[in-house]
């Protein structure tokens, strides 16, 4: 098989149902991921929450909120602050407390929107379980600086909108249950292709 | 004038709206992405979809006509308390248009109370709105 592009940047972004959408997904990555994962969640600005150490029971990868301008690396998971947008930058995360985008910070659109203009097509954009329309200005980002689009199948979110939406407004290069993002995720960052059942755009629903 | 550019489609990129932001009121920038997703932007960053931009015009209406129940019914309250205050003999004056005034404040307040209740909002299936939570933690 030739490898594909390498893709060694996960950005994520999931709204209502996302703890347990995480947790199932992070459960099932491999300790040995190669790549860098970010990750959006909405949650409230004003609520001290448990939420890095709630994901990090289910996950082998280490799971932080990073603190701003940290140097990332790949095999862990940097989790968006209450109250801050996540950026990617050159080698760096930083944490802004920017214009809200959708009415909530952290949203998914900003996390996005910098990881592609950083890392174009290393980047896997991931839009799971959420109500709103967060994410998929995002994820078209991704999709047109040549990264790689991907969303949670609608029928398994408990909150289908937000990837409803995602796969209306543009081409996704795969809908996923959340065990085969689990499965797909390492293949694609080892340069390997989605698997050929994995629904595409032409779903209709 | 119009809210939306005549010529938006995707690829023509950020264009001026006529519509302002729901958050700063400052100009929208508005740009059809993907396969026509509306994506509005302000001066400093605020980003909305068309959805939360149409809920936000439904609530921005519906604050506004609260706002003019208000006005009339303060001002209904501030007359019939004038008019009281005369009759009590606290000062002196002719208050003859002060009731026909009342009235008609207080028929204008029952119409836009009115408005609101026979008003139909554009309703939007799936999931509630981003605006009113969706928080998970």
């Amino acid at each position: 098989m030739t490898p594909g592009p390498r893709r060694d940047m996960i950005v994520i972004g999931a709204s209502a149902g996302g703890v347990q959408a995480l947790r199932r997904l992070f459960g099932r990555l491999p300790a040995d991921l190669a790549a860098t994962v970010g990750v959006v969640l909405h949650r409230s600005p004003f609520a001290e929450s448990m939420l890095a150490e709630v994901l990090q029971r289910s996950s082998r990868l280490p799971v932080s909120e990073p603190k701003h301008a940290e140097r990332f690396a790949k095999g862990k998971i940097y989790l968006a602050p209450r109250d801050h947008h996540l950026i990617v930058e050159d080698g760096r995360l930083l944490l802004t407390r920017g214009p809200k985008e959708h009415y909530t910070r952290p949203a998914v659109d900003p996390l996005f929107r910098s990881a592609a203009k950083s890392w174009g097509p290393r980047v896997i954009g991931v839009v799971l379980t959420g109500s709103g329309d967060d994410g998929v200005s995002g994820l078209i980002a991704v999709k047109t600086a040549g990264g790689m689009s991907l969303v949670q199948d609608p029928a398994e979110a408990v909150h289908d909108s937000m990837p409803e939406t995602a796969i209306e407004q543009d081409h996704v290069d795969g809908i996923l249950t959340l065990d085969e993002l689990a499965d797909a995720l390492p293949r694609l960052v080892a340069g390997g292709s989605l698997p050929s059942q994995s629904r595409r755009v032409d779903v209709v629903r | 004038m119009f809210a939306l550019p005549p010529d938006l489609r995707p690829g023509t990129g950020d264009q001026v709206s006529g519509i302002t932001c729901p958050t700063c009121h400052g100009s929208l920038r508005v740009r059809a992405e993907g396969n026509g997703h509306l994506h509005f932007t302000c001066r400093v960053g605020h980003a909305f979809s068309l959805k939360e931009a149409l809920e936000a015009h439904e609530q921005f209406f519906e604050d506004t006509v609260w706002a003019a129940i208000r006005a009339a019914e303060e001002l209904e309250q501030l007359l019939a308390d004038v008019i009281d205050y005369r009759r009590r003999g606290a000062a002196a004056g002719p208050d003859g248009t002060y009731e026909e005034r009342r009235r008609r404040a207080h028929e204008d307040a029952a119409s836009l109370r009115a408005v609101l209740d026979d008003d139909q909002p554009i309703a939007f299936g799936g999931d509630a709105p981003a605006a009113t939570g969706g928080h998970d933690v």
